[in-house]
């Protein structure tokens, strides 16, 4: 079983901390690195009124520094001893990126969380989860709120 | 903990309280264990013979030595219903009762196929809607970890997401581990012709 390399994506919610624990277990477990990543969705502008329903969509490039501190800050938190943490932020539409991400990095794993920062309670599942799932190019471990407690 | 000299030169007397029981026991395994959210310990793997399904156990085995963890096999015997008009007898039960005893022998040949000497693993055949049974069966047994291929018997291609594993990965108790069949190494579409689509 070949696990080299591992994909979180991460929006900073507590589901995607709970993700890394995960993704920091099995990199232990197996030598494996992680990756962190963040998507951050572009500014959309509506453009003007003559050219009708076009929009245009810029990256929001202070996110993106802001996020980008904070992912390396969240990495350096989480690294233990051994394990290789790599940050990526990318802008764009969050599933799109993540398999994408996955693909060009030749990811062995993904770990996800069911519900990240929206987490509307009623849905089973989030959005973002459920096409990760659909569509990823390998394996997804995917990881929910609250699970069997027994203790 | 106290330390008392002995007589003997060389030697002390180390008392532990109760709290020092807790530091003796504690070993890397324990600390191995801890790193864990939640420990891995029980492995459940669906099975409906399809190539695919055994491709995950494929995965489920690794991971469950590495883990130290036991694999439950756990395949779902669908019952036809037949309409009354239909004049199907009660032999049918009968039936439905032999079909469900091959499928244990189906599965233990699996085991004995698959799952390497010194990982623990037990059969499972129930009986129902597949999606739930899984769902009832993880719940049972406190299983950990669910590992499940995302296509099945019915491997509708152009689907990507099989209807079982979709619903079992929305409803199970505990995290998911979904297994594709063949991982697409397509290459990754360039960035410039998506945005190019979306703006135009």
């Amino acid at each position: 079983m070949h696990l080299a390399k591992i994909l979180v994506p991460v929006d900073f919610s507590g589901e995607s901390k709970k993700a890394i624990q995960y993704a920091i277990a099995f990199a232990r477990q197996f030598g494996a690195s992680i990756v962190l990543l963040h998507v951050v969705e572009p500014v959309v502008y509506p453009s003007d009124v003559g050219y009708g329903p076009v929009v245009v969509q810029v990256p929001n490039s202070n996110a993106i520094k802001r996020a980008k501190t904070r992912l390396s800050a969240l990495g350096k938190k989480q690294a233990g001893e051994e394990i290789l943490i790599d940050t990526a932020v990318l802008s764009g539409s969050p599933h799109v990126e993540i398999i994408e991400a996955a693909k060009t990095l030749k990811i062995d794993l993904i770990v996800i969380g069911t519900h990240g920062y929206t987490g509307l309670d009623h849905a089973l599942m989030g959005s973002t989860a459920e096409k990760v799932v659909r569509h990823a190019p390998c394996p997804v471990f995917v990881v929910r709120k609250k699970e069997h407690e027994f203790v | 903990m106290k330390i008392k000299p002995t007589s003997k030169s060389g030697r002390v007397m180390v008392e532990l309280d109760r709290e020092d029981d807790k530091l003796m026991e504690t070993s890397i395994k324990d600390d191995e264990a801890k790193a864990w959210p939640s420990p891995l310990k029980n492995i459940l793997v669906p099975i409906d013979f399809s190539v695919s399904s055994k491709k995950a156990l494929e995965y489920a085995v690794p991971l469950a030595e590495k883990l130290g963890a036991t694999i439950t096999l756990v395949h779902v015997f669908e019952p036809q219903i037949y309409p009354e008009d239909l004049m199907v007898g009660t032999e049918m039960d009968a039936v439905d009762v032999r079909w469900m005893e091959s499928g244990k022998d189906m599965l233990d040949l699996l085991r004995q196929e698959k799952i390497k000497g010194g990982i623990n693993s037990i059969s499972i055949v129930t009986r129902g809607k597949p999606w739930q049974q899984i769902i009832a069966t993880a719940k049972a047994l406190a299983a950990d970890l669910i590992v499940i291929a995302t296509h099945g018997y019915t491997g509708l291609k152009h689907v990507f997401l099989g209807s079982t594993a979709e619903r079992v990965v929305r409803h199970a108790p505990c995290p998911v581990l979904t297994v594709r069949e063949c991982e697409s190494n397509a290459a990754p579409t360039s960035k410039h012709q998506k945005y190019e689509s979306q703006t135009r």
